[in-house]
C-alpha cells in the first residue's frame, strides 16, 4: 500500500499491545492498586471477551484485516522469512507444551471447592421449637424506630451486648469480619460493613441463617462450608432480633424490604 | 461444498464452547434430589426420631398446617394435649376415648366425634367437622405415621409422651385394634 | 371408612370436594358439575418405560425440537406479514420476492413443526400418561380448538404460500395480504393456548388443596404467568426467527455463484439481522417482566430461579447473549464497508466496541466469584469488595441498557455511513444528538447507582423502568430526528450490496446457532424451576427422572439437542434449493410424438 501517512505500529503489534495491556492492567488495577486480587477465573472470561472485542474491532474493514493479516501470511508463506519461520514453528508449540504441562502439573492446594454464598432460603423453618414462615417473618423491634425512637436506640444496645458476648470473636468488634478468631476459618467471617452482605438481605433471612447457623444451610448446593454456630442453642428469639437491630444500625446498612420507596 | 463443511465445523465449534463454559468454566453444583417420603425404619426408631418423623409429617405430608394455622380455619394445635384434657373432661364430649393419647386419635380417624365449638362445618352447627379423616385417601397417614404425629403434639404440648414407638408386629395389631374401635 | 359418610350431605359442595372428593370422587361430586380427579400421587411404577429409552431426556429433546421449528414457524410469518406490506407500499418488487422466499423456507419447517408436536403427544401420552390426562381433562375445550385451530392454520399458510404468484396485483395482492394476516393471527393464537398448558404447570390455577380442579376453561388458561410468557416468546421468537433466516442467506450468499445472487442474500442477510436484532432489543425487558412476575407468583420460585442452583444458568445467558449482541454489531460494523461514505466513521467504531465490551464485563461478572482456596484466603472472603458490586441486578441493568443504547448507535452509524446530510440544521441536529446520548447515559448511571446503592427495598430493580424509558426516548428521539435530518440526504454513492467479507456471515452463524443454543438453555429453566413438580406444588413428579439434573447435564442435552436442530434446519434450507432445480435429462424419457 502507498499511503502517505506516517508509519504507525503495525496492527498486528498494536493488537497484541491493547491485549496485553488491557490483561496487565486489571492485574495491575486490582492486584496492586486497589489491594483485591482480580479472580483467576474471572480474568479469564474476561479476556475471552476483551480479545474477541479488539478482533471485531480490526477486522471489520477489509484493509484492516488485511493488513493484520499480511505480517502472519508473509510468515508462513514469504520465503525470505525463512529463518524467523522456523524459529517460530518451534517455540510454539515448545509453549502450547510448557502451558499444558504447567496446567496438568499436580500441586499441593486443595481443589477448588465452589459454593454457593446465596442460598436460597426455604419457605419456612424451625427454630426455638416453632415453625417461622421466612416470607411473613418481620423483626418485632423494628418497627420501634419510628414509634419509640428511645426504646429503639435500647433494643439496639441491648443487641449490641449480646453482639460483643457472642459474635464479635470471629465477625470482629468493628463488625468488618476480622475477629480474633477470623484468621482460622476458611471461608473467614462475613464482613457486614460491605454493601453486598447484610444490605442486600432481608432481616428474616438474617435470623434463619443466625438461628440454625451453618447445619440449617439448605441440602441443596451442599457441601456448606460454614462454621456459624446454631445460635438457637445459645441465645434467646429476642436477642437475636435485637442483635440484627444491632448489626444494621452499627453499620449504618438498612435491611432490604419489600416496600417501595 | 467447502462452505456447507466450513459452515458445519464453525457451528460445531460454537457449540462445543458453550458446551464446555457450561461444563467446565463453571462450578458444577448438585441440586438436591427430590425430597423423600420417609420411609419408617422402626428397627432403630428412638423415640426423639419418633418424635421427628411426627413433626415432619404435620408439616410436609400431613398437610395439618394447612388448616390447624393462625388463619383460623381449625384449632390451633399448640397445646392440644391441655385441650384434649379439658375435653375429655367437659359434658359434651360424647366420644370413647379415655386418654389424651386416644382422644387424639379418635379426632384424627373420627374428627365429627367431637367438634370444638366454633369450627364446625358451615350450618351443622358444630356437629361435622370439616377434617378429612388422618388416614383416609387424601391425606393418608399410615397408622404408624399417625402415631408419630400425636407423639409430636405431646411433644409440642410439654407433655409427657405416651405413644409407644409400634413394633413390626405391634403396627398389624395396632391396625386391627384400630378397626374394632371404628366397629364400636 | 363410613366416618365419611358424615361429609356427604354437607351442605357446601365446594368445601366437601376439597375434602371428600379426593376420597370417593365419583361419590362426591355433585352430578351436574364435571368431574375433575385430584392430583394423582404417582410413584415410579405409573410411569410406563421403553427399555434403554430415557422418557425424560426424549420429551425433553421433542418439545425443544417442537418449540425451535414452532418458534420459527410463527415468527417468519410476522416479519413476512411486514416486508410484504412495505413492498405493496413501496413498490419495490425485491421486497415480495424476499418475503417469498422467507416463506418458502417455512413451509416445510411448518410440517416438521406439526410432526415433532405429534411426537411430543405420544412421548407424554406413552411416558406421563396420568399427567396427560390429568391436564387434557383441564385443558380438554383448548386443546380440542388447538387441534381444530390447526388445520386452520395450515389452509391459510397453504394458501398464502401457493396463492402467492396466483393473488398479485390490485386487490388480489390485497386478499394476499389478509391472508398473511389471519395467518399470523391463528400462528399466534396456537402459541398461546399452547403458552397455557405450559404455564399452568407453573403457576396452577383454579386448584384445591388437593389438586382438584374447580374453574373453567378461561381461568385455567389465563393463570399467573400465562401473559408473561406469551409476550416473552413473542418477541424471542421473531428475534429469533430473524436470525435463522439470517443464517440461510448467509450460507446463501457464501455458495453464491454470482453478482447479482451475492447481492440479494446480501441484502437478506441485512434484513433478517435488521429484524433479529430490532426483537433483540426488547427481549431483556420482557424478560425481566416475566422474572418479576414469576416473584410475585412465588417468591420460592423467584428465589429458586435466581438465588440458587440456577443462578449460575444466569451467567452462562450472559455469556450467550453478550455472543449475540457482539456478533449482531459486528455484522453492523461489516456492512458498512458496502459504502463509500463510511470511511468517515470508522473511526468511531473502537469506541463503541469499548463500551459494549465494558458494559459485557459489567453484566457478566458473577455475584459468586469462582475462587480457589488462595484467592479466598487472599481476599478475606468470598465477597469482592469492588467487583461485588457489579455482581448485582442494578449493575446489569445499567449494563444491559449500554449494550442497547450503543448497538442502536451501531446501527445508527451504519444508516449514516452512506449518506451526505443536506439540511441547514445538521450541526443543530448532531449536536442534539449527541447530548442526548450524554445526557441519557449519565442519566441510565445516576439511576443504576442511587438506586442499586443507595436504597434498601428488596426490589433493586426499581431503576429499571426510568432506566428502559430513558433507553427507549434516547432511541425514537433520535430515530425521529434522524429521520428529519436525513430526509432528502444524497448518497455518497450507491450501496455496493454484496461487497461483504465472508467473515461477517460467520457473524450471522454464530447469531443462530447462539440464539439456539441460549433457547435450549432458557427452555430448561422454565421448565426446571418447578423442580420436582409436574405442576408447581401441586402434582408431583413421582418418576425416577423427578430430579433437577446439574448444568453439565443441561449442557450436554442443549448441545445435542441444538445439534439435532441444526441437521434438520439444514435439511429443511436444502429441501427448499432443491425444489427450484430442474434437471432435463436428455433421452430418459421417450421421445413424445407429435
Amino acid at each position: 500500500m502507498n499511503t502517505t501517512q506516517k508509519r504507525r505500529i503495525p496492527l498486528l503489534l498494536q493488537m497484541a499491545l491493547v491485549i496485553f495491556g488491557t490483561y496487565f492492567g486489571f492485574i495491575l488495577v486490582f492486584d496492586v492498586l486497589l489491594g483485591q486480587l482480580i479472580p483467576k477465573s474471572l480474568l479469564t472470561m474476561y479476556m475471552v471477551f476483551v480479545v474477541s472485542g479488539v478482533l471485531m474491532v480490526y477486522t471489520f474493514t477489509e484493509e484492516g484485516t488485511r493488513e493484520l493479516t499480511a505480517p502472519i501470511k508473509a510468515l508462513v508463506e514469504d520465503p525470505s522469512k525463512r529463518n524467523i519461520r522456523n524459529v517460530v514453528f518451534v517455540i510454539v508449540p515448545l509453549l502450547a507444551g510448557y502451558y499444558t504441562y504447567s496446567s496438568m502439573l499436580p500441586s499441593f492446594d486443595p481443589p477448588t471447592e465452589l459454593r454457593t454464598i446465596h442460598p436460597a432460603p426455604p419457605n419456612k423453618f424451625k427454630a426455638y421449637g416453632k415453625s417461622f414462615d421466612l416470607t411473613k417473618l418481620e423483626n418485632p423491634y423494628r418497627k420501634f424506630e419510628k414509634e419509640d425512637p428511645a426504646k429503639f436506640k435500647e433494643h439496639v444496645r441491648e443487641g449490641g451486648d449480646v453482639y460483643i458476648k457472642n459474635c464479635q470473636y470471629c465477625h470482629g468488634d468493628k463488625l468488618d469480619g476480622k475477629g480474633p478468631y477470623a484468621p482460622g476459618l476458611n471461608p473467614t467471617p462475613l464482613n457486614f460493613q460491605d454493601v453486598g452482605t447484610i444490605a442486600q438481605l432481608q432481616e428474616s433471612f438474617l435470623f434463619w441463617r443466625i438461628a440454625t447457623g451453618g447445619p440449617g444451610l439448605p441440602d441443596e448446593a451442599a457441601p456448606w462450608i460454614s462454621s456459624m454456630p446454631i445460635w438457637e442453642n445459645f441465645i434467646t428469639e429476642d436477642e437475636t432480633w435485637k442483635v440484627i437491630l444491632f448489626l444494621y444500625d452499627y453499620t449504618g446498612r438498612r435491611p432490604r424490604t419489600w416496600e417501595h420507596e | 461444498m467447502t462452505n456447507f463443511i466450513k459452515v458445519c465445523i464453525f457451528s460445531l465449534l460454537t457449540v462445543g464452547a458453550f458446551w464446555g463454559y457450561s461444563s467446565f468454566g463453571i462450578p458444577q453444583i448438585k441440586p438436591a434430589p427430590p425430597p423423600v417420603e420417609a420411609k419408617v425404619d422402626l428397627g432403630s426408631m428412638t423415640m426423639e426420631k419418633f418424635i421427628a418423623l411426627g413433626a415432619e409429617l404435620f408439616d410436609g405430608k400431613g398437610d395439618c398446617t394447612l388448616c390447624h394455622n393462625e388463619m383460623g380455619r381449625a384449632p390451633m394445635l399448640e397445646k392440644a394435649v391441655a385441650d384434649a384434657e379439658k375435653t375429655l373432661k367437659s359434658p359434651a364430649y360424647k366420644g370413647t376415648a379415655k386418654t389424651v393419647e386416644e382422644y387424639l386419635y379418635e379426632s384424627s380417624v373420627s374428627p365429627s366425634v367431637y367438634v370444638v365449638p366454633g369450627f364446625g362445618k358451615k350450618g351443622t352447627n358444630d356437629t361435622v367437622s370439616p377434617m378429612p379423616d388422618a388416614t383416609g385417601s387424601s391425606v393418608g397417614l399410615t397408622k404408624i405415621e399417625l402415631a408419630a404425629v400425636i407423639a409430636y403434639l405431646q411433644d409440642l404440648s410439654g407433655s409427657e409422651v405416651t405413644v409407644q414407638i409400634p413394633t413390626m408386629d405391634a403396627s398389624a395389631e395396632g391396625a386391627e385394634s384400630a378397626k374394632s374401635k371404628e366397629c364400636e | 371408612m363410613f366416618m365419611l359418610s358424615a361429609f356427604m350431605p354437607a351442605a357446601n359442595a365446594s368445601e366437601a370436594a376439597a375434602t371428600a372428593s379426593t376420597a370417593v370422587p365419583d361419590a362426591a361430586a355433585p352430578a351436574t358439575k364435571a368431574i375433575f380427579p385430584p392430583a394423582p400421587k404417582l410413584t415410579e411404577a405409573d410411569y410406563p418405560s421403553i427399555k434403554g429409552v430415557n422418557a425424560r431426556v426424549v420429551v425433553w429433546l421433542v418439545a425443544q425440537l417442537h418449540l425451535w421449528f414452532g418458534a420459527f414457524v410463527v415468527a417468519v410469518p410476522m416479519f413476512v406479514f411486514i416486508i410484504e406490506a412495505i413492498g405493496m407500499a413501496t413498490r419495490e418488487q425485491r421486497y415480495d420476492k424476499m418475503a417469498y422466499e422467507f416463506i418458502k423456507v417455512t413451509i416445510t419447517a411448518y410440517s416438521l413443526t406439526a410432526l415433532l408436536g405429534g411426537l411430543l403427544s405420544f412421548c407424554l401420552i406413552l411416558f406421563y400418561p396420568d399427567l396427560f390426562q390429568y391436564l387434557a381433562l383441564i385443558f380438554k375445550e383448548s386443546m380440542f380448538a388447538y387441534a381444530l385451530l390447526f388445520f386452520a392454520e395450515s389452509a391459510v399458510l397453504y394458501i398464502y404460500y401457493y396463492g402467492w404468484h396466483w393473488l398479485q396485483g390490485g386487490n388480489k395482492k390485497w386478499v394476499h395480504l389478509t391472508l398473511g394476516l389471519l395467518l399470523n393471527a391463528f400462528g399466534l393464537l396456537l402459541m398461546f393456548l399452547a403458552n397455557a398448558w405450559t404455564t399452568f404447570m407453573m403457576s396452577p390455577a383454579a386448584l384445591d388443596a388437593a389438586g382438584v380442579f374447580n374453574g373453567d376453561t378461561w381461568a385455567a388458561i389465563h393463570n399467573f404467568l400465562w401473559n408473561p410468557i406469551n409476550l416473552h416468546r413473542t418477541v424471542a421468537n421473531v428475534a429469533y426467527g430473524g436470525s435463522i433466516v439470517g443464517a440461510y442467506a448467509a450460507f446463501k450468499f457464501l455458495s453464491a455463484k454470482n453478482k447479482e445472487e451475492r447481492a440479494h442474500y446480501d441484502w437478506m442477510g441485512y434484513n433478517a439481522n435488521f429484524i433479529a436484532i430490532g426483537a433483540l432489543l426488547p427481549l431483556p425487558f420482557a424478560g425481566y417482566y416475566l422474572t418479576a412476575e414469576m416473584y410475585a407468583y412465588s417468591q420460592q420460585m423467584g428465589i429458586t430461579l435466581m438465588g440458587g442452583v440456577f443462578a449460575w444458568i444466569f451467567i452462562i445467558q450472559a455469556v450467550l447473549i453478550g455472543a449475540l449482541f457482539l456478533s449482531a454489531n459486528y455484522y453492523l460494523w461489516c456492512g458498512m464497508g458496502r459504502s463509500e461514505g463510511a470511511h468517515r466513521y470508522n473511526h468511531w467504531i473502537k469506541y463503541i466496541a469499548v463500551v459494549l465490551v465494558v458494559s459485557f464485563l459489567v453484566w457478566f461478572t458473577p455475584h459468586t466469584l469462582v475462587l480457589t482456596n488462595s484467592e479466598l484466603k487472599d481476599l478475606g472472603g468470598p465477597y469482592h469488595k469492588y467487583l461485588g458490586v457489579l455482581g448485582i441486578m442494578p449493575a446489569k441493568n445499567t449494563a444491559v441498557n449500554f449494550l442497547i443504547l450503543f448497538t442502536y448507535l451501531s446501527f445508527m452509524f451504519y444508516r449514516r455511513s452512506n449518506k451526505f446530510v443536506t439540511v441547514s440544521w445538521a450541526k443543530v441536529g448532531n449536536a442534539a444528538q449527541v447530548a442526548l446520548f450524554v445526557a441519557g447515559s449519565i442519566n441510565i448511571t445516576i439511576l443504576g447507582v442511587y438506586h442499586g446503592y443507595f436504597t434498601n427495598t428488596v426490589i433493586k430493580i426499581a431503576a429499571s423502568i426510568p432506566q428502559v424509558l430513558t433507553t427507549l426516548v434516547i432511541i425514537i428521539v433520535s430515530v425521529i430526528i434522524d429521520a428529519l435530518m436525513y430526509k432528502g440526504a444524497k448518497d455518497v454513492a450507491p450501496l455496493r450490496w454484496g461487497r461483504m467479507p465472508p467473515r461477517s456471515q460467520y457473524a450471522l452463524f454464530l447469531l443462530a446457532v447462539s440464539f439456539t443454543w441460549l433457547m435450549g438453555l432458557m427452555g430448561y429453566v422454565r421448565s426446571g424451576i418447578r423442580q420436582h413438580w409436574h405442576v408447581y406444588n401441586m402434582f408431583r413428579d413421582g418418576s425416577p427422572d423427578a430430579f433437577t439434573p446439574g448444568l453439565d447435564y443441561v449442557a450436554n442435552i442443549v448441545s445435542i439437542g441444538t445439534i439435532i436442530f441444526m441437521a434438520m434446519v439444514i435439511f429443511v434450507f436444502w429441501l427448499s434449493t432443491v425444489s427450484g432445480k430442474h434437471v432435463v435429462s436428455k433421452g430418459y424419457w421417450k421421445e413424445q410424438q407429435a
